[in-house]
């Protein structure tokens, strides 16, 4: 519980404040929203699963939105920003679409 | 194969297994709190990060949307009060030329043909006569008729090849001249605004019709002989740039928009 409130705060904060995101960081913004979702389903499917740890899941997080964040990086200075940006968008999707499935699993039994 | 397993049926990441386990050896149960400080602190900033990016990336801006809307409202309805008032000059005019010809039909002959001429000199007066059209139209694009896209800026006419063919018509004695029925006056531009060639404040669109009103042979010379034909023959040979032109018998040139007294005096005596 107390973590969906944290994100209600997060949410909401960020609603508040409405911070200038500068230029040059939009690209990797998405991009870091999609690892970070990634990682947020992979923490609550190991909640369900009884494994979960909160030093995996600030590490998992970090660790997707910094790989993610150099890949699309490197995308741009080769000058294939926007493939590599799917081509991750893309892995992250499928890897989020498989962790929602196991989490269903385990909610719904189906 | 092994992708599609990993895709599909992907077990939870290795990480928390290890460390669970980890934690049971140690003695602790296998999860951390839900509460700890880290997990918290880490969720408030994942939402924050969601809302800042929702926000900033969430396009179109509505805000912007609007805006352009507006702007493009008022450009319209500018546009429309422009035509109207110009729709209106024209009949005011027609009023004035005819209250004219009243009054000095009944004054004095000389004084009306003086004033003819110098209507028809100034634009103040659209002027019919034999004389010669010109097209110019940027170069064609094979299979390209509809693509939106404009040419390559090297093969669209420029206000400079405008001016040019302009230049040659008066120096060949052209007596009238409109390009897509925009009089040329004395005081009439043919400018760059961007991309747009505007004559006498007014935007044109391609192709370019040239209407000049002179004698059609001295013209026609100019046209296929003289410096003006020489010019765009080499515009076609080296970028494609398409003029075309034919003689008319009666060709009008219509009278200018944009035409305002700038200097005037008051007569001293009466008939002097």
């Amino acid at each position: 519980m107390i973590p969906v409130l944290g994100l209600v705060v997060g949410v909401v904060l960020g609603l508040l404040l409405q911070p200038e995101v500068p230029l040059w960081l939009e690209p990797y913004l998405a991009i870091a929203v999609i690892a970070a979702l990634d990682a947020v389903f992979g923490g609550v499917r190991a909640g369900l699963e009884g494994v979960f740890n909160d030093r995996i899941f600030v590490i998992s997080i970090a660790s997707n939105v910094v790989v993610a964040a150099l890949i699309v990086f490197l995308g741009i200075q080769l000058g294939v920003g926007a493939q590599l940006s799917t081509g991750v968008v893309v892995v992250l999707g499928l890897r989020i679409f498989s962790n929602v499935a196991a989490i269903r699993r385990h909610l719904l039994g189906a | 194969m092994a992708l599609l397993v990993e895709v599909l049926d992907r077990p939870v990441d290795p990480g928390y297994w290890t460390a669970t386990q980890q934690r049971r050896e140690a003695g602790l149960p296998g999860q951390t709190s839900r509460r700890s400080p880290l997990l918290v602190l880490t969720v408030v900033l994942l939402g924050f990060l969601l809302s800042i990016a929702a926000v900033a990336l969430r396009a179109p801006d509505p805000q912007d949307a609007t805006e352009r809307r507006e702007l493009a409202e008022r450009i319209e309805m500018a546009g429309e009060q422009g035509d109207a008032s110009a729709a209106r000059v024209e009949v005011l005019r027609e009023q004035v030329s005819a209250l004219e010809s009243r009054q000095d039909n009944s004054a004095d002959p000389a004084l009306a043909a003086a004033l003819d001429q110098a209507g028809e000199q100034a634009g103040a007066r659209a002027v019919r006569g034999p004389g010669v059209t010109i097209t110019v139209d940027d170069a064609p694009r094979e299979g390209l008729e509809d693509d939106p896209e404009p040419a390559e800026p090297e093969q669209r006419v420029l206000a400079a090849d405008l001016q040019q063919l302009v230049n040659g018509l008066w120096s060949s004695g052209a007596e009238a001249i409109s390009i897509n029925e925009q009089r040329l006056t004395s005081t009439a531009s043919i400018r760059f605004a961007g991309e747009a060639i505007i004559v006498d404040f007014r935007g044109l669109t391609r192709p370019y019709t040239v209407r000049a009103i002179g004698a059609p042979d001295a013209l026609a010379g100019e046209l296929v002989e003289g410096p003006t034909g020489e010019y765009f023959a080499d515009l076609d040979a080296e970028y494609g740039i398409v003029m075309t032109w034919e003689r008319g018998r009666e060709i009008e040139v219509p009278a200018a928009e944009r035409l305002s007294t700038r200097v005037s005096s008051v007569e001293d005596e009466e008939g002097s």
